[in-house]
């Protein structure tokens, strides 16, 4: 705890703003958290979706050929990109914070990311069975 | 291979600079010198204004971090060598008041420091212990990575977050401060959760994990401050469902 | 001593659509965005997307996928504009934004789906 004023004047200094442009690990981060952006984009388009499914097959037909335009195609793979960068990254993170330890030992990011993946493998599998009619 | 490599030393006098300046030096290019070594031969042989925090010259004492290149790093193991054909750029770390030249003013991580209480605790009244506490090996396992911090506050310096919002308690402290709560003998969890839950304890981390790239000791800050989320929103539920039940 | 903060709250509900959309957004970009879009796959019926969407737990899936992508983004946009921009002295106004937008989403979600 400072006891008194200094007599010194220090130097302050200050974020500049595009600081997350002065490395490359700040750089992918401020792409991860760009990420929700496109969470958001695809949450308003699955909502779309559900609309005119029950809306009828005209409305469903429409929401096809919206979909269909070149332009949506391309937001859609860049979405699908940084959705991928997303799961990527938060199965490195977010299980190990989670299970730090395993019957009393500590974990490691390996150990409790590699099941995420076979967690996400079955769980798109399901999906994709369910949406294009198999079962 | 050269025998001179230049310094580009950043240079700031509190009496008279209004900003910093880079001052530059040539020194000799000796094999296994370290960034420090040559900070030293500068001192020594070519300009003794020159101002820089180091003591121990082998990565224990945590005092001569430094920005070279626009990386965090101690200068005592930073090769030279590694830099050629150079130049190599000194800076202070980041975030810090600038003393002067490349001391910077650590009182606001001290303040921090001492406010998540990095040290046993025991409960009062708890029984004094007939003998020493025995800690088994998996014991110390638990903890021991967070303990190998030195307090270098290279994290501080690499963490954007902590540039943006001082208030923020920032990965050193973070990790020493659940390397208590890991530890067997400490009964101080629910003292350090208070202090870390608070809206200026670990919630302004947006797990950028520079802190646990830059740290020399391979301390893990970054996880740290996730347990620590994860212990203080499982301690508000529990309030929430029984609230003044888990005291 | 300063209270515990109940950034809990919203923190939870991150985590949790975190994994939400880890699991489940890239299949449902892949198929209803790129690959049927691309005609790479023949189109699922109305028939057929109508008798899943009206099933009961195909709703509460939907609900989950919706209302969870919502809050976790909300979440991490307010942190990402409040670094990348530095306006962490407008948090409080970029927490009511973000979060408000979310709950909107969340209703619009229900009154769809209930």
């Amino acid at each position: 705890m400072p006891s008194a004023v200094p007599r010194y004047r220090p130097y302050e200094r200050r974020m500049p703003l595009l600081w997350w442009l002065q490395r490359w690990n700040y750089t992918w981060f401020i792409l991860r958290e760009l990420s929700s952006a496109f969470v958001a984009w695809w949450v308003v388009v699955t909502l779309i979706q559900i609309a005119s499914i029950l809306e009828g097959p005209q409305a469903y037909a429409a929401f096809q050929a919206w979909m269909a335009q070149p332009l949506l195609i391309i937001v859609n793979i860049v979405s699908f990109i940084f959705i991928l960068f997303h799961t990527l990254s938060w199965f490195r993170l977010v299980p190990q914070a989670m299970l730090p330890r395993i019957g009393g030992k500590r974990t490691s990011a390996v150990m409790t990311g590699a099941p995420m993946y076979v967690v996400w493998a079955v769980a798109s599998v399901v999906v994709a069975c369910f949406a294009l009619g198999v079962f | 291979m050269a025998d001179k490599i230049t310094l580009e030393v950043a240079r700031y006098s509190p009496e008279q600079d209004g900003e910093p300046r880079f001052d530059r030096y040539e020194v000799p290019l000796i094999e296994n010198w370290m960034v420090l070594d040559a900070l030293n031969y500068i001192k020594d042989q070519l300009d003794g204004t020159v101002t820089f925090r180091w003591s121990c010259r082998m990565g224990i004492c945590g005092s001569c971090g430094m920005v070279v290149n626009g990386h965090e790093r101690l200068t005592c193991e930073t090769l030279l060598a590694d830099y050629l054909p150079g130049p190599i750029r000194v800076e202070p770390l980041r975030h810090f008041p600038v003393m002067r030249d490349l001391v910077v003013d650590l009182s606001d991580f001290m303040e921090k420091l001492e406010r998540v209480k990095p040290w046993i605790i025991r409960q009062p009244g708890a029984p004094e212990p007939s003998r020493e506490f025995i800690q088994t090996p998996e014991q110390l396992a638990e903890y021991k990575q967070y303990s190998l911090c030195i307090n270098c506050v290279l994290c501080y310096s690499a963490c954007p977050v902590y540039g943006l919002d001082p208030h923020f308690i920032g990965p050193a402290a973070s990790a020493l401060s659940l390397r208590y709560n890991l530890d067997s003998r400490d009964q101080g969890a629910e003292q350090r959760l208070d202090v870390m839950a608070q809206h200026d304890g670990v919630w302004d981390c947006t797990v950028i994990g520079e802190c646990s790239v830059v740290c020399p000791k391979h301390v893990d800050p970054s996880l740290a401050i996730q347990e620590y989320k994860i212990s203080a929103t499982k301690a508000w539920f529990k309030n929430l469902l029984m609230p003044g039940g888990g005291k | 001593m300063a209270r515990r903060s109940a950034e809990s709250l919203p923190w939870s509900l991150f985590g949790a659509g975190g994994f939400m959309v880890a699991f489940f957004f890239p299949i449902h970009i892949l198929l209803f965005g790129i690959l049927i879009p691309l005609g790479l796959i023949a189109a699922p019926t109305h028939t057929g997307m109508l008798a899943l969407v009206n099933h009961p737990l195909t709703r509460l899936y939907l609900f989950g996928f919706c209302a969870l992508g919502l809050l976790h983004a909300a979440h991490r946009l307010r942190f990402t504009l409040s670094d990348m921009l530095r306006l962490k002295h407008l948090d409080t106004l970029l927490g009511v934004l973000a979060y408000g937008a979310a709950l909107v989403g969340v209703a619009v979600t229900i009154d769809l789906l209930i």
